[in-house]
Parts: C-alpha cells; structure tokens; sequence
C-alpha cells in the first residue's frame, strides 16, 4: 500500500547505475569517451563531485578508465560485461520472482508457457 | 580556508533567532542550508556578510572577523530578498555597481543567463515580473568573484522550467570560478541533487550536518502489517522519528541505515532528503 517510496539511494549510486544502463543500451560503446563530469553535472543538474564520485565506483568497476588529460572511457568488454552481469540478474533474480508470483496467482503452467511463446515471436 | 559561525546568538525582541549557534563552511563545497519557516536560515545568511551583528559570538573568515574587517565583506556575497540597486535604471547599472564593490564582474555569463530568459541588460528592475527579478538577483551573485556566495531563496517566484535552467548555471559557475556556496531554501528536493553537504537547522540550532552520500545511513521508512513492523523494529533497537497508521498498515520511521536483507511482508526503503529533514524537524518541534 505504499503509493510512493521515495528513492533515498545517495545521488553517486543513481549516477553510476544510470552510466551502467548507458553502457548496457550501448548508449556508448566500448573503447568511447562518456560524457565529462561538466557536461553531466550541468545537463541533468548534478554536484561535479558527486557526478565524479559515481564514475570512480565504475572505474572501481572496471567498466570506465580514466585517460589522463582526455576523459573517461568505456573500458574494452564493459558492454559485454555489464549485459552478462544484467543476463544473471534476470534470470536468477525478477525472472524467479515473476514465476514464483504467477503460481501464487494461480497462473496456470500453460498459461505461462503461451504468453512467453507469444512475446518471445 | 573557511567560513565560520562560533557560537552566535541573536534575537529580535523577545524572539530568539539564533541560539548559540555553531558552523563551518568548508571551501569547495555546495551546501544546503535547510530549515522550516522561521527556523533562522535568513538571519544567519545576514550574519555571514555582516548585514546583520551577531549579539554575542564571532563570524569569522579564513580566521579574520567579518565584523570588524570590512576587507571581508568583498570575499562573500549575498543575493536574498533585498535590491540593494536603483529599481529604475537599466539593471546593467546595478551589474555595474556590484562590480565596482566585489571587481571583476562576469558580464560575458551574465549576458548569456539574462538571454537565456528572454532579458536585456537595458531592462529596467522595477519593470520586470517576480520571477524574472530574482533571476537578475540570482546573475548578479554568480558572476562576482567572490569565495563564499550565499544564495537565500534563490527561486522565488520562478516557475519549474526557470528553476531548473538557474540551478544549470549555478552549477556553471561553480565549476567556472568555483566559489563556496550556501543554498538556503525550504524546497529541499530541487537542490538535493545539487548539494554535497545538507545542514538543518531549527528554532535557531543546528539539528543536523551531513554529507549528502551518506544519506542511505541516515534514516530508513518502514511500512507493513503492525505486528511484523514490530517483530522487525524489537529486532534492533533504532531511535524512532516517527509512528503513522495508514489503514491496516503501519509505518514508521527511525535513525539510521537500511539493514542488507528485505524482510518479507515488509517495505523497507531508505530515506530521501525531503523526507528525513521533515521528519527530524517535526520531531524536534514536539
């Protein structure tokens, strides 16, 4: 019943999940240069040290690599990475919980079988 | 380096404004000062450039008095309620006039700001709407090369569009010249992504200063059937903000971060800012 949970994740967090969907989407690819913590901070409004502070955890990450005097970069295989690591998720995590909830519904195992048939065409 | 409050009290009449008051600001930093109506946010932002004298304590920059050394008085800059410029002359007379007190003022950026909403420096003050005033408050603040810029209510009057494109040029001019900034405002959601430190204040004290990245170990809502938010809270021992039916339901708040496990049958979320300043400044006021 709760209508509106506001998100309390620190700001750095929603910048570095935010940059890691970019590079998922292939948004930026491999081996390319994202956007500077200027360019970010003043577009969506962000402190340039928070923004800073959510690219350093991807670097941590290994998906960004600083390159001195050029910027930040999409490290070789993050794309590749970030998607197996999303793959995981889905299948280990909300694709279980989707099942687990259709069957206390009572959706019946064919039901299930069709739709998946269906959207996957 | 840094801008500091020690122990400051001061009253108007029998209300106490601030009350012993104690703070640092620490170059390099955008700061939210946050409090309610009435909480001191505006006597404190007149303390700090010395339009307002402390009854008791010291306002110090960089160690110097800001009361008696009128030097200071350059390094910060105040942009509120007042206009202290003729209202009916071009506001490029008032740019001027800054310049002529703080130096060097930015007219390039200022220029791109006033066009950006549509003004000209051939504007007159008195002729403009609400709005559209604070927008040449807030120009003038951004662009003098002060240490130490205090903005109080910097949006009054603007709409949601004209908000957001003067925080994209706060951000601008922090980057550019770099001044330590104080946002004071009661709109906590529209800065809180702006800010790397928040300081509450309320009746005239210092309820809280944190950074803002540690706002997940601030305080955590938890919402669920009564008995098992119970089972959860006797778990622990959290100091409780606040308690709140919500039909069957029940919610409540308390200091402190989100445990890592999501307890079934329960919502557990961290706090966001808006949030947690309500709740610690309606618990204070009981």
């Amino acid at each position: 019943m709760a209508i509106e949970i506001p998100d309390g994740r620190p700001v750095f967090v929603k910048v570095a999940d935010r940059l890691t969907e970019a590079i998922a989407e292939g948004l930026v690819a491999d081996g390319e240069r994202i956007p500077s913590t200027t360019e970010i901070s003043t577009a969506y409004q962000i402190n340039p040290a928070t923004v800073l502070k959510g690219m350093n955890l991807l670097v941590d990450r290994g998906l960004l690599e600083k390159r001195r005097g050029l910027g930040m970069f999409v490290t070789a295989g993050a794309g590749r990475s970030v998607r197996e690591r999303r793959r995981r998720e889905l299948l280990n995590g909300r694709f279980q919980d989707l099942v687990e909830e259709a069957k206390a519904l009572d959706v019946s195992r064919e039901d299930l079988d069709a739709i998946i048939e269906r959207v996957y065409q | 380096m840094s801008l500091t409050v020690s122990k400051v009290d001061k009253s108007y009449g029998k209300l106490k404004a601030l009350d012993e008051i104690s703070l640092c600001f620490e170059p390099g930093n955008i700061y939210g000062l946050f409090g309610r109506n009435g909480a001191g946010k505006s006597t404190l932002c007149n303390l700090m450039t010395g339009r307002t004298l402390p009854d008791q304590g010291l306002v110090h920059l960089d160690g110097s008095d800001l009361v008696s050394d009128s030097r200071i008085a350059r390094r910060v800059a105040l942009v509120n309620e007042t206009w202290p410029y003729p209202s009916r002359r071009h506001i490029r007379q008032a740019f001027a006039m800054a310049e002529g007190f703080y130096g060097d003022f930015d007219w390039h950026l200022a220029e791109r700001i006033l066009k950006s909403f549509a003004l000209r420096l051939t504007d007159t003050f008195a002729s403009l709407s609400m709005g559209q005033r604070q927008v040449v408050k807030d120009v003038i603040g951004l662009c003098l090369p002060v240490e130490y810029l205090i903005l109080d209510e910097p949006t009054t009057g603007m709409d949601a569009a004209a908000r957001e494109r003067i925080y994209s040029f706060v951000l601008e001019a922090y980057q550019q010249r770099g001044p330590t900034m104080i946002i004071a405002t009661h709109i906590i959601n529209e800065v809180s992504q702006l800010i790397s430190r928040a300081t509450i204040i309320d009746q005239g004290r210092v309820l809280r200063s944190f950074s803002v990245d540690d706002l997940s170990a601030l305080g955590t809502t938890v919402t669920g059937r009564p008995r098992d938010v119970e089972g959860y809270l006797a778990q622990g021992d959290p100091q409780l903000l606040s308690r709140q039916r919500i039909g069957d339901l029940l919610r409540v708040s308390f200091e402190g971060p989100v445990s890592d496990e999501q307890p079934k049958g329960l919502i557990v979320a961290p706090m966001d800012l808006q949030t947690y300043f309500v709740q610690i400044t309606e618990g204070a006021a009981q």
